[in-house]
């Protein structure tokens, strides 16, 4: 990093910053609103109302009932984009095998061992954000990205085979993953079907019992709220994005001799 | 001061477009192709801080989040929590955001290995001399 | 009056720090500089998105910009060049 790269740098912060401050002090700056626009009253006003039992989601955040019940399309979506990327990824390294377990080498003692203290901490974490996720702030891609740093962290203080060691295989990952994803389309199936074979009304992707729908997913445990489908959405999605991201991780570290010599088997521009 | 959310908002959103500009120049000014990437992550999360700006509320006391500290005894307290909290959906949206950011640069980032593997380099600027069906070098 | 003045002290520098982290990382030639100044945005972004009252954004922010993408861009590197021409 040259001097110059940083003086260029620290001048064009320091200009920026200005700008703004003159702007704001000039009375031309950005005024955010005073009032909420109709819909986000419409959804905070029916997050957790168990006076209104027709239109609420008993959860008492409010971020994740437009995540999974309100908007609940769009974050299934999403999830296809992420299974797509993952499958994409996969299938650029298709046919690497899984290297044998070398020795470990690795970075100093220090480290290594604050990082066998620091990778219980994080699956911990990561799987009391997800479960916490319709109660404080939280949910399923936040804890499964935070379990997902713990590998990361794992292969590049130690190195890969104790991945291996550990007993974690990839193609397990890749089933643990397509299950996952397979039971959250059974979960926004599942009142629909059950209302078809006790012939009512049932929608899909139901949280909460309607007036003309009776049939809903649970919503209370032991007296906390437990908002019905945000909790098992949450909890699986922690479980495939995990995976998959993992997976991702692995793929990405393994060694290019690995790669050259499966990829030379196979003529891909024939 | 009494025009203090006024003064955050504006300070972030200046940043945040010097930030945009400074990226998209990076776009088309390095030649490696991992730098180009690496701009490209810094625009996409440049751009989400704006989705949170249009979020962004200053009611007459202190903002509060989108999330209820417990559950509500009486239908007067669902009035104290609107009266003070933070729009909601900007949020959620964002986070889909920031999913579909992760799965376009994993993406990417293992397509700039096989471009490494094929053409022996990342420079963009190599002249193409390799046509369309024969084999690399 | 005192405590009310911190969000804008914490946004000046942070926003001041970010705008520093971008340009050096689009500036080094050096890529594994690059992916540390990219982590040192992150951080940055993290702040400002606390001070603008969005706790969900932060929680889901912080392990893809400081955790996973500058260890798979490390990665990355291993396998390609460390520094670009």
């Amino acid at each position: 990093m040259r001097r110059r790269d940083l003086a260029v740098a620290i001048s064009l912060a320091s200009l920026s910053i200005a700008l703004g401050v003159a702007f704001s002090l000039g009375g031309v700056g950005v005024i955010p609103a005073k009032d909420l626009r109709g819909l986000a009253t419409s959804v905070l006003e029916n997050s957790f109302n168990p006076w209104s039992p027709n239109l609420t989601a008993y959860s008492l955040n409010a971020v994740a009932a437009v995540m999974w019940d309100y908007r609940a399309l769009d974050t299934i979506l999403e999830t296809a984009v992420l299974f797509a990327a993952v499958a994409g990824t996969v299938t650029l390294f298709r046919g690497v095998r899984e290297p044998p377990s070398s020795r470990l080498r690795g970075l100093s003692v220090v480290v290594k061992a604050s990082t066998r203290v620091a990778v219980p901490l994080i699956l911990v974490a990561g799987a009391s954000l997800a479960v916490h996720g319709h109660l404080s702030p939280g949910g399923g891609f936040q804890g499964g990205a935070l379990i997902a740093v713990a590998p990361a962290l794992v292969i590049t203080t130690l190195s890969i085979g104790a991945i291996y060691v550990a007993g974690v295989k990839a193609r397990s990952l890749l089933k643990a993953r397509y299950s996952a994803l397979l039971l959250i389309a059974l979960v926004s199936l599942a009142i629909p079907i059950a209302a078809t074979v006790l012939r009512i009304r049932g929608y899909i992707l139901q949280n909460a019992g309607k007036a003309d729908a009776p049939l809903s997913m649970p919503t209370w445990f032991l007296g906390t709220p437990l908002a019905g489908s945000v909790f098992i959405f949450n909890v699986l999605e922690l479980v495939a994005v995990s995976a998959g991201l993992t997976y991702c991780i692995l793929l990405m570290a393994v060694k290019m001799e690995d790669i050259e010599s499966s990829l030379a088997r196979d003529e891909v521009y024939e | 001061m009494s025009d203090l959310p006024s003064a955050i908002v504006t300070v972030v959103v200046t940043a945040v477009i010097v930030n945009i500009a400074i990226a998209i120049y990076g776009i088309f000014s390095r030649p490696s192709l991992v730098k180009k990437i690496v701009a490209l992550v810094l625009f996409t999360d440049s751009v989400n801080v704006l989705a949170v700006v249009v979020g962004f509320r200053a009611p007459g006391t202190f903002p509060s989040p989108p999330i209820l500290p417990e559950q509500p005894a009486r239908p007067e307290d669902l009035r104290t929590f609107l009266a003070r909290s933070v729009d909601p959906i900007p949020q959620a949206l964002l986070v889909t955001a920031i999913v579909i950011g992760l799965a376009v640069s994993v993406f990417l980032l293992g397509l700039a290995v096989l471009y490494y593997k094929h053409f022996g380099t990342t420079d963009t600027r190599i002249p193409q001399e390799v046509e369309v069906g024969e084999a690399p070098e | 009056m005192g405590l009310v003045i911190v969000p804008l002290i914490v946004v000046l520098v942070f926003s001041f720090f970010s705008v520093v982290a971008t340009y050096l990382a689009v500036v080094e030639k050096d890529l594994m500089g690059s992916a540390i100044f990219m982590a040192l945005q992150g951080v940055c972004y993290a702040l400002i998105y606390y001070t603008l009252i969005a706790p969900d954004v932060v929680v889901a922010y912080i392990p893809v910009s400081s955790g996973l993408l500058p260890i798979m861009l490390l990665a990355v590197l291993r396998k390609t060049e460390r520094y670009e021409k």
